[in-house]
Order: C-alpha cells, then structure tokens, then sequence
C-alpha cells in the first residue's frame, strides 16, 4: 500500500504523481497526461463556489491507494455478460485505442478537475461492446466503499445497442476529521445505445464531496442519470450531458434530503447540440436543521438542434425555520423551433394540508412523514425499485420534527 | 346530556371574531341541519369543533361525550370519534387514497392491531362500490385532480371507513349534480346508525330534500339566530333568511 501526501507546492509535485502512476502500472501516455493536468493544475484558479456555499475546495488531499477491487462488486444481470469492468490504469494500457482520445480530450475548466485528472487514485472502466440488436439491460453494482480520502475516476463506454444499468453506492466506513470524495465520471453513450447511471450517496457528514459526472449521447442513444443524495458535509454535484446527435436524449432525476448543517451545490446541464433531440431534468429535495442547497439546472438548445424539447422542474421543502434552498434555474435557446419549459419552487408543508390529515386520527409527525413522503412519491415512482426504498427509508429515519408544526 | 355540546363559543381567526356566542347540541342518533347564508360562519363552526390551528377559542366551550375538548389537537378530536367532511378537501399530491386511508385507520389502532391488508382492500372497495366510485380511486393521489363531486364522495367513503359517532358535514351537497346528490345522501343514510350523530352544514335545502333532519339551526353573522324543527327548512324555502334578520 503507497501512501502519498499532498500538499500544494511540496507533496503534490512531480515525482509524487510518477510514483503514483507506476504504482498503478499505468502506460507512458497516461502519465503524461497527469503531469499535464498537474501543470494545467498549477496555472487555473481556486474552483469557484458562489452563492453563498463557502467551502473550499480540497487546500490538502492525503492519497491512500486502497486496493481497488476489494472495494468494489460488481454483478451483471444476464446471465452471459460480455460486458467488462476493470481497472482503469489497466485499461489504460489495453484499451489504449477506445480510452485515450477519451482521457485526453478533456479541458479542465478549474484548479479541482486538473488536481483530479493529475492525482485520482482509483479508476474503473465499464465497457459494453457493440451488439447487432439492443438487448436486455446489464447490471453493474459499484460498492465504492471509503476510509479516509478517495479520488475516483470512472469511464464508461456502451457501444452501440448496448444496454447498461449502473448503480454505485458511495458510503465511508471509518472516517476520522475531515475528508474528501472526489469523482469524475465520464460517460460514452453509443449509437441507439442506453445507459442508466444511478449515483447514491451516503458519506459520512465529515466528507466534502465532489461529484462530477459528464455523459455524451451520439445517435438516438439514451443516458438516464439518477443521484440519491443524502451524505456528505458538503456535496457539490454536477451532471451534464452533450446531446450530439439526432434522437439522443437523456434525463437527471435527481432527490436529496439534508439535515444539520449539510451544504449541497447541484447542478444539472443539458446541452442539446443536434435536432431532434430530449432532454428532461426533474430535482425534489427537502432539507430540515439548518441545511442548505443550491440546486442549478440549465438547458441550452443550440441553434442547430432544431425540434427539440428540454424540459426542468425542481421543488424543494424546507422543514425548519432555518433551512435554505435556492433554485437557480435557466434556459438558452437559440432555436425557435423547440419546446421548453422549466418550473421551481421553495416552500414548506402547507398547514391546511397538515390539518386535513390530521382531522383523520394521524398525529403531527404521522401526518408531516406522509405529506413529505407524498412530495417525494410523484419522482420515486419512476426510479427503478430498490433504489426508491433506499431513500424511502433513509428519509423516513432521518426526518425530525423539532418544531411542532401545528 | 347530549353526545355534542357547543356553549357559547367565541372564535378568531387572525384576531378577528368570526364566531360570537354559538351554542347548539347534537345527539346520537341526530340529524341535525345547520344552514344560513354565505358568510354566516357555519364553516368556521365545522373548522373550529374539528380543531384547525388558525381557528382560536377566545371562550366558550366544545363538550364531546362528557369531556371538554376545546384545547385537543385535530387527531385526538378524531380518535374520540369526530370527523369533518370539508368543503374543500385539501389535495394531497403523491399519497394515493388507499395509503392515505389505511395510515388514517392504523393512526386510530393498537400498534399490535394495525388492519390486515386483504380486510382493508376489501372493505375499500365495497365502500367505493356503494358510492359508485371507480376503484381506480385508490390508487389516485389524495383529491389530486379530482372534480367537485369526486372530492365530495371521497370524503363520504373516508366518513364509511372511519367509523366516525359524529360527523360534521360541511356543504357535502354543492357541486353535485341530482344523480350524485342522490348517491351521496343514500351513503349517508346508509352508514346512520343510533350510535352516529350528524351536523350536516348547508347553504341551500336541497340536500334536505334526502337526508331528513331532526332538528335544525340557523346561523347569521356568527351567532345561532334560530332554530327549530324540520318545518324551518320550508320555512327558509319559502322566504329567504332574510326574516331572520329582522327577528
């Protein structure tokens, strides 16, 4: 087990990232893609967070290379999978064809995504080969189980007609003091391909947590991605999809419970680059104590993707006097010939409604569990069905009513 | 002495009195009417004997079987019997009516008794057969989207599921056409019982014309103003409450 820590100017250097990257047996080209994030690292920005989230991005990250997969199950559904789940610093080397124009592609647009593409310490690769007609979905279940500090840098590849459903739980076993999650997703749909991405993420409240998760969706393909918040101290989340050929469409479902003093900045992106291409967004959180979130979305429809419809929505219930919420949502649109629409809202549970459920025997605290359950349910309901109960009961337990609400 | 009791009772609503001295009395076994023009404060009686936070007791008093019950909360109001079929049901997104009414049922039982699903799907959907519901109502979120009528029957089969002894029905009979006037006052009758009282709250008579009650009161600018026997009903057909006024 290497351990190796960073610190600005002294530990994260050079050397530090071609130990890390021997280590990991990855290929020349990998390594020189590192050092060149870690010199692009040097030159960007603080990575910026507004709206009144004033929590720093990782000054300190200490590395612990955790043996990957010990830390990682996956299952598939069907019976005969020719679907591959690997090592990315391995598959570095052997799918370097399919994976380096992947990895290298991508612009840093601050300091925390260069420090990541220059130190992530965990990769998977998911790959799903081509087939003739598309087939039933393959399941694979990311246990992504975590100490201290963990950077973890997913790529996923579904070629066309492929079909995957992915689900990853991200939970902390022994954290001691503050410590980081951070994640970068990247994700490659494939003609009339689908993928379903579902992120669940139960970190300690010590865990400041870094989800970026970027998709592209080439002809008629489909990438559905679901986030399940309810971890973290502090949790920035961003999702976005480039919609780059006709048909292609994709939705972010996102649902979040905060409590105590947890911070949440999501945003959901969906860029359509082509015609006759889809995009939804829908978000439902609640928070109670004194928990905060911005949730951003944005829907840009190009002026070439005539034809094409992005819808958003997102609602969230404030459960206390001193919870806060912001939805910031925003449309581009330089095509007249789409559909668009998007809809947000902050409130709380309304009394009459409280009183009503009252009338008919339940107490307080039965009658407030199911009007808030009630305003999860409409979104829950299109989530596949473990994933539903999961948070179904993580709110249940976690709801407080300190104040009465009568 | 009477099942339900009302002394005298003051209300406020935003520091506002909206209710100024209203005392009237149901039995078991009662029907009682409880009519006057819009404005008159038969609703906020209906909120006020229920419990509605916003509807506070300046004096005065609500007895229920022997115990005042003018500081109980909504739910305990509830668990000794009293129900309320309002006049605008609250919408209650994402809780399908049969979750709403099996959680309302369990709220009122034993933890160690809670209702046997089978027993409570079958006795849903003969209740919703006798209100010529379409099963299909319960699996449709709380009043979402319901119309005027079928939020009106849904709070009739809530009534039939409950059990209540005494029920406040507050203007059950508007928006409904003949037919549905008809099914839900025929629901009503048929769920009357010796043990149950009734206030059944109405603008207009014609709910009367099914339902027959014992005894009925008139309301005018938050006080009781008359009352009577059934004879009053024809009475206020035929000249308005605008006699009543004057007395």
């Amino acid at each position: 087990m290497m351990q190796a820590t960073q610190t600005e100017g002294e530990s994260l250097n050079k050397d530090a990232v071609r130990k890390l990257s021997k280590a990991k047996k990855e290929p020349e080209w990998l390594l020189q893609q590192r050092l060149a994030a870690l010199k692009a690292y040097r030159e960007l920005p603080e990575a910026e967070l507004k709206y009144g989230l004033h929590v720093m991005a990782a000054p300190n990250i200490v590395i612990e290379d955790l043996h990957l997969l010990e830390n990682l199950t996956t299952h598939s559904g069907s019976k005969v999978s020719d679907v591959v789940v690997e090592d990315l610093s391995i598959a570095a080397a052997k799918y370097e064809s399919l994976l380096k124009p992947i990895i290298t592609s991508g612009k840093y647009q601050d300091r925390l995504e260069a420090l990541f593409a220059a130190s992530w310490n965990n990769g998977i690769f998911i790959h799903a080969p081509k087939r003739k007609v598309p087939g039933e979905p393959v399941n694979v279940h990311l246990q992504l189980k975590q100490k201290q500090t963990e950077l973890v840098a997913i790529v996923v590849v579904a070629e066309e007609n492929s079909n995957l459903f992915i689900t990853e739980s991200l939970t902390q076993t022994e954290a001691k003091g503050q410590s980081y999650r951070i994640q970068g997703t990247g994700v490659m749909a494939g003609a009339n391909a689908t993928i379903k991405f579902a992120t669940v993420q139960k970190l300690g409240k010590n865990a400041n947590c870094h989800i970026i998760r970027r998709g592209v969706a080439q002809h008629s393909a489909r990438i559905d991605w679901v986030d399940i918040t309810t971890g973290g101290g502090f949790t920035r989340q961003e999702t976005t999809t480039a919609l780059n050929e006709e048909g292609a469409s994709s939705t972010i479902t996102g649902a979040f419970f905060g409590e105590d003093s947890q911070q949440l900045d999501i945003q959901a992106k969906q860029i359509h680059n082509a015609r006759n291409t889809s995009s939804n967004i829908r978000i439902k959180g609640a928070l109670q104590g004194k928990a905060k979130a911005i949730v951003q979305s944005f829907t840009k429809i190009m002026e070439q993707a005539a034809n094409s419809a992005g819808h958003q929505k997102a609602n969230v219930l404030l459960l206390s006097d001193s919870a806060r919420a912001s939805p910031i949502p925003k449309l581009e649109i330089d095509n007249y010939d789409v559909k668009a629409s998007h809809e947000a809202s902050v409130g709380q549970l309304d009394k009459e409604k409280l009183f009503y459920l009252m009338s008919r025997g339940m107490d307080n605290r039965e009658a407030a569990t199911l009007a808030v359950e009630g305003f999860f349910e409409p979104l829950l309901r299109e989530l596949p069905t473990e994933l539903a109960e999961d948070i179904r009961s993580t709110i249940k337990s976690k709801l407080n009513f300190e104040e009465e609400t009568q | 002495m009477k099942e339900l009791q009302v002394k005298d009772l003051h209300v406020e609503v935003d520091s506002k009195e909206i209710l100024k001295g209203v005392s009237l009395e149901v039995d078991k076994s009662e029907i009682v009417a409880l009519m006057g023009p819009n404005g008159a404060g038969k609703s906020s009686l209906g909120y006020a004997l229920m419990g509605h936070p916003s509807y506070k007791v300046t004096s005065g008093s609500i007895v229920y079987k022997g115990k005042d019950i003018t500081q109980l909360p909504p739910n305990e109001r509830a668990k000794m019997g009293l129900f309320l079929s309002f006049q605008y049901p609250s919408e209650v997104p994402g809780v399908s009516m049969a979750n709403f009414l099996r959680t309302a049922i369990n709220s009122r039982r034993d933890k160690n008794s809670l209702i046997p699903v089978g027993e409570f799907v079958k006795q849903l959907k003969e209740t919703m057969k006798m209100l010529k519901m379409d099963e299909s109502f319960m699996h449709r979120y709380l009043n979402e989207g319901f119309s005027g009528g079928e939020k009106k029957r849904a709070e009739i089969l809530q009534m039939a599921m409950l059990h209540p002894e005494m029920a406040i029905l507050d203007e059950t009979d508007s928006g409904l056409d003949v037919d549905s006037l008809k099914t839900v006052a025929e629901g009503i009758n048929r769920l009357m019982n010796p043990e149950m009282g009734v206030l059944l709250i109405t603008h207009y008579q014609r709910i009367l014309d099914y339902v027959k009650p014992n005894k009925v009161y008139v309301m005018m600018n938050g006080k009781v103003a008359k009352s009577g026997g059934p004879e009053l009903v024809q009475k206020i057909e035929k000249e308005g409450y605008e006699p009543m006024v004057i007395n």
